[in-house]
């Protein structure tokens, strides 16, 4: 079983195995291969993740912005990373539910799980999960989200399918020097664009396993009744995007996604 | 396409270092002493051939990239590569067979667990226990990401890149194989082999080619189909392009037997990131005296698309075009015009989209020592035919294409962004003077406007909501010595890109600018003494984009100055970056021995900024360089 955070069943983690730094052992393994270098872990790393607590109370400013999740009442794993894969429970730890409501206050940020959109019953009226990444540098995502010839500004697209089934949960990453975003990079993004979606920060990058950071924007889709992962999107494919909404929130009919 | 910073056109840190140190070594190697070999005919029944070799030895080190929490900008630290390219051709009479077998080895690089530490170890400040469950959580993340970044990367892989034999008579010709192929002026099809793109993409197949001739009438028709065949390994990212069993059912196995598989790495699912299209395709050409006519159409034929989008999610795209070439319209003119059309069949459920087309020509006229050249485009709905790569896992390869619609900008030219050239009008007005028979002077005003650039629009709407209007213009100055004594060239310019409607500028209010660029543009060469040589060729910028550019205006510029004296050539190269982002400056070198006129070896140390290189509309983003590699060229 390989350490993972997404993919991992459990909490604990193989030890790598130690390698005699950078030096293969056997020639032909060295030209077959190549070499690769299978450094030996800390003291201490391994064995931190038994003590991992999605309870932790240390204060909310003191979080990191992702952790773990809870896998009681979510969807049974396997859990992956790949399409038609369940994804793992895991918690943002600074959440605007509704940025322009909250008048872009930091201090109304909120623990959101994916597990909160998770409706295998249809009770909540949750279908399908929209997840975004957003980082400051990136001008395609400033384009996404403040709307062009085809789709108005993306909060508006997305709250305009919010009866039918369709929640989101946009996370910024990355500042535009491309370092860690932080809660002051938030508000900015969302009172320039006036977001009235969820909108989380992920400074960890939690969301570099499915797509890589300097690959913008990047869009996935999560069945909410299972937690599958149902397609992905890198760059701006904002037409493909809601065809493939417009088919999950009304299978069977024919997609006209953009608008008029 | 897609690529960082913004969506299509990635950084706007043109990597134009590595445009002009190619060009550079070009000029130099062609200008420099050249012991020509100047192969006689071979007589008939001869069997003659050649041997090429082209080696390669690098090692890279950090490149200065590293974003925390980003383990891409790791990934590309600390490897190493031998690369070997071995190309055979032979030939009797007509015939022609020839292979290229394509090996390279990475006989170090790193590992996801030391890409996870170094990760944290930056995130942190040290390794120093104790570690929280965050650390380990952190770890945890950057190590599966790690994962799937090498799944795809640093794979040794020896493969048959290319091999065709065929038969090239006066009015026939036949290959079966690896083919290049141009069909009009590249609308429809065009796969061709381009250095500076570090691209080679042909099609596996056939084709056919016959000639009727009458006095003044020639009559051409070609036929070809098979598999689209891209370069499979970039050595300069050690990225790989992978198939399986999936992506090439039937007859396709064969034709991809021996490229390089996918591989399980630590737990993944080992997965395609090339499913390979399929093409046919044709023309015909009528030529009446020195006027052609001509015809030609290209199906490629999709298999479910790796990463989605408008082109690559479609099952089947149709390209045709008819041409009119008069390459001698009244005295010193000439004129080219073509007319295309595109139909992306969608797969089942979804609305087919509506029809693309193109419209282009050029026309130039001459009456000494004014020389006029005017192109024009007009397109609609008219995509790059995109290879089906997985965008998200082979980003590297996100920009290869099948086809290449003309820009009628200069060939440099990397600030159309976005889908600018799927949904634009405009085109380019020159004009030459030439003083004497070595001088000339000229100016260019461009101006375009797309619907296409500030955002998505695949559906080509047309509104002062989305649009962009561009004015580009610049002028030239160039003269020559006799004998090829010295060459000075000089262009400066500059590009102003508006939208029609203000957004949201970053740096507070809003704002009309989307881009703006001065520039300036030189190449010296100058004989000094008996073998010995000097070159300089530069490329300054300043640049202002308003959306995924850095806060503010930034400066970008390369210069190189090579020295040659007989077979030795010495070039240094400088280029900085005022973009707060990216590092300041970078410095590197360039030693060359020639063994003859197409031989030679070369030793290259140094940086290399990164960035996007766009040749002709054709673009690739570049990550930064820092290492040194040695290069050898050998020609039997």
């Amino acid at each position: 079983m390989q350490g993972a955070f997404w993919a991992a069943p459990g909490c604990c983690v193989n030890l790598q195995r130690v390698m005699s730094s950078r030096i293969c052992s056997a020639l032909g393994l060295l030209v077959v291969a190549g070499c690769s270098r299978d450094p030996e872990l800390p003291p201490g790393l391994d064995d931190a993740v038994t003590n991992a607590n999605t309870d932790v109370d240390a204060g909310l400013l003191d979080l990191p912005s992702v952790i773990l999740g809870s896998s009681q009442g979510y969807a049974p794993g396997p859990y992956g990373i790949e399409d038609g894969d369940v994804i793992r429970n895991v918690c943002f730890n600074y959440v605007w539910p509704d940025p322009r409501a909250a008048d872009y206050d930091t201090r109304a940020m909120q623990r959101t799980c994916l597990g909160d959109f998770y409706d295998p019953d249809g009770e909540k009226g949750i279908r399908v999960l929209l997840l975004s990444t957003v980082a400051e540098w990136c001008g395609a995502c400033r384009a996404e989200w403040g709307g062009g010839a085809q789709f108005g500004p993306f909060s508006d697209e997305i709250l305009a399918r919010h009866e039918r089934g369709l929640r989101s949960l946009a996370l910024m990453y990355h500042d535009d020097q491309g370092d860690p975003a932080t809660r002051t990079d938030m508000r900015e993004w969302a009172s320039t664009y006036e977001m009235e979606v969820p909108f989380g920060l992920d400074a960890e990058f939690a969301m570099g396993s499915f797509s890589r950071a300097d690959l913008q924007p990047f869009n996935m889709l999560v069945d909410t009744r299972t937690m599958r992962i149902l397609e992905r999107w890198v760059g701006a494919q904002t037409d493909k995007l809601f065809a493939r909404i417009e088919q999950e929130l009304n299978p069977g009919e024919p997609v006209d996604a953009g608008r008029d | 396409m897609i690529r960082v910073r913004w969506g299509l056109a990635a950084s706007r840190v043109p990597a134009t270092g590595r445009l002009l140190g190619t060009t550079l070594f070009l000029l130099l190697a062609c200008c420099g002493t050249a012991r020509g070999q100047q192969q006689a005919p071979p007589e008939p029944g001869r069997v003659s051939g050649s041997v090429n070799n082209f080696t390669r030895a690098q090692y890279s080190v950090d490149n200065r990239n590293t974003r925390v929490g980003s383990v891409n900008s790791l990934s590309d630290d600390d490897w190493g590569l031998i690369h070997n390219r071995l190309s055979v051709q032979a030939r009797q009479d007509a015939w022609r067979v020839g292979a290229r077998i394509d090996g390279v080895w990475f006989y170090t690089h790193p590992s996801s667990s030391e890409l996870a530490l170094e990760a944290l170890r930056l995130r942190r400040g040290d390794l120093q226990p104790p570690f929280s469950a965050q650390d380990t959580a952190y770890y945890e993340l950057r190590q599966q990401e790690g994962a799937r970044d090498l799944s795809t990367r640093y794979r040794s892989v020896l493969y048959p890149s290319k091999y065709y034999v065929g038969y090239e008579g006066r009015d026939f010709d036949a290959t079966i194989g690896d083919f290049n192929a141009q069909l009009g002026r590249g609308f429809v099809l065009s796969l061709r082999r381009q250095d500076e793109l570090q691209s080679d993409t042909t099609l596996r197949g056939a084709r056919v080619s016959g000639t009727l001739r009458g006095r003044a009438l020639r009559l051409r028709a070609t036929a070809l189909g098979g598999v689209l065949n891209p370069l499979r390994v970039d050595a300069g990212s050690g990225r790989l392009l992978s198939v399986n069993r999936g992506v090439t059912p039937g007859p396709l196995g064969a034709l991809d037997w021996g490229m390089p598989r996918p591989g399980q790495v630590e737990g993944l699912e080992p997965a395609p990131t090339l499913a390979p299209d399929r093409l046919v395709g044709g023309q015909l050409e009528v030529q009446l005296d020195t006027v052609t006519l001509g015809v030609q159409t290209a199906r490629v034929i999709r298999q479910p698309a790796l990463s989605p989008d408008s082109v690559r999610s479609a099952k089947a795209i149709q390209t045709s075009s008819a041409s009119l070439d008069v390459p001698e319209l009244w005295r010193g003119g000439s004129l080219y015009t073509e007319a295309a059309m595109q139909q992306r069949q969608s797969a089942a459920a979804e609305p087919t989209p509506e029809t693309g087309y193109a419209l282009y020509a050029a026309l130039s006229a001459q009456q000494r020592p004014w020389l006029i050249g005017v192109e024009f485009k007009h397109y609609r709905r008219f995509f790059p035919l995109l290879a089906n790569v997985d965008a998200a896992r082979a980003a590297e390869f996100s920009t290869l294409q099948y086809n290449a619609p003309p820009t009628t900008e200069a060939h440099w030219v990397d600030s159309e962004f976005e889908g600018h050239n799927t949904c634009v009008s405009g085109g380019r007005v020159k004009l030459d003077h030439t003083f004497g028979p070595r001088r000339s002077a000229g100016v260019w005003v461009g101006h375009y406007r797309s619907w296409a650039e500030s955002g998505s629009n695949p559906d080509c709407r047309i509104g002062a909501s989305n649009e962009n209007v561009i004015w580009d213009l610049a002028s030239s100055f160039e003269q020559t010595g006799r004998a090829s004594a010295y060459r000075h060239s000089f262009v400066i310019g500059g590009r102003l890109d508006q939208t029609r409607h203000s957004f949201p500028d970053p740096r507070g209010g809003r704002t009309r600018l989307f881009y703006g660029e001065t520039y300036l543009r030189y190449g010296v060469t100058q004989r000094l003494l008996g073998q010995l040589s000097l070159q300089l060729q530069g490329w300054h910028r300043r640049l202002l984009q308003a959306q995924g550019g850095s806060t503010g205006p930034s400066y970008q510029g390369d210069h190189a100055t090579g020295v040659r004296f007989g077979q030795w050539l010495l070039a240094l190269g400088t280029q900085y970056d005022s973009d707060p982002r990216t590092p300041d400056l970078y410095l590197n070198g360039l030693l060359q021995y020639d063994l003859d006129s197409v031989s030679n070896v070369a030793l290259f140390a140094g940086q290399e900024r990164g960035g996007l290189v766009c040749v002709n509309g054709v673009c690739r983003d570049y990550a930064p360089f820092e290492g040194a590699r040695i290069d050898l060229t050998l020609q039997l």
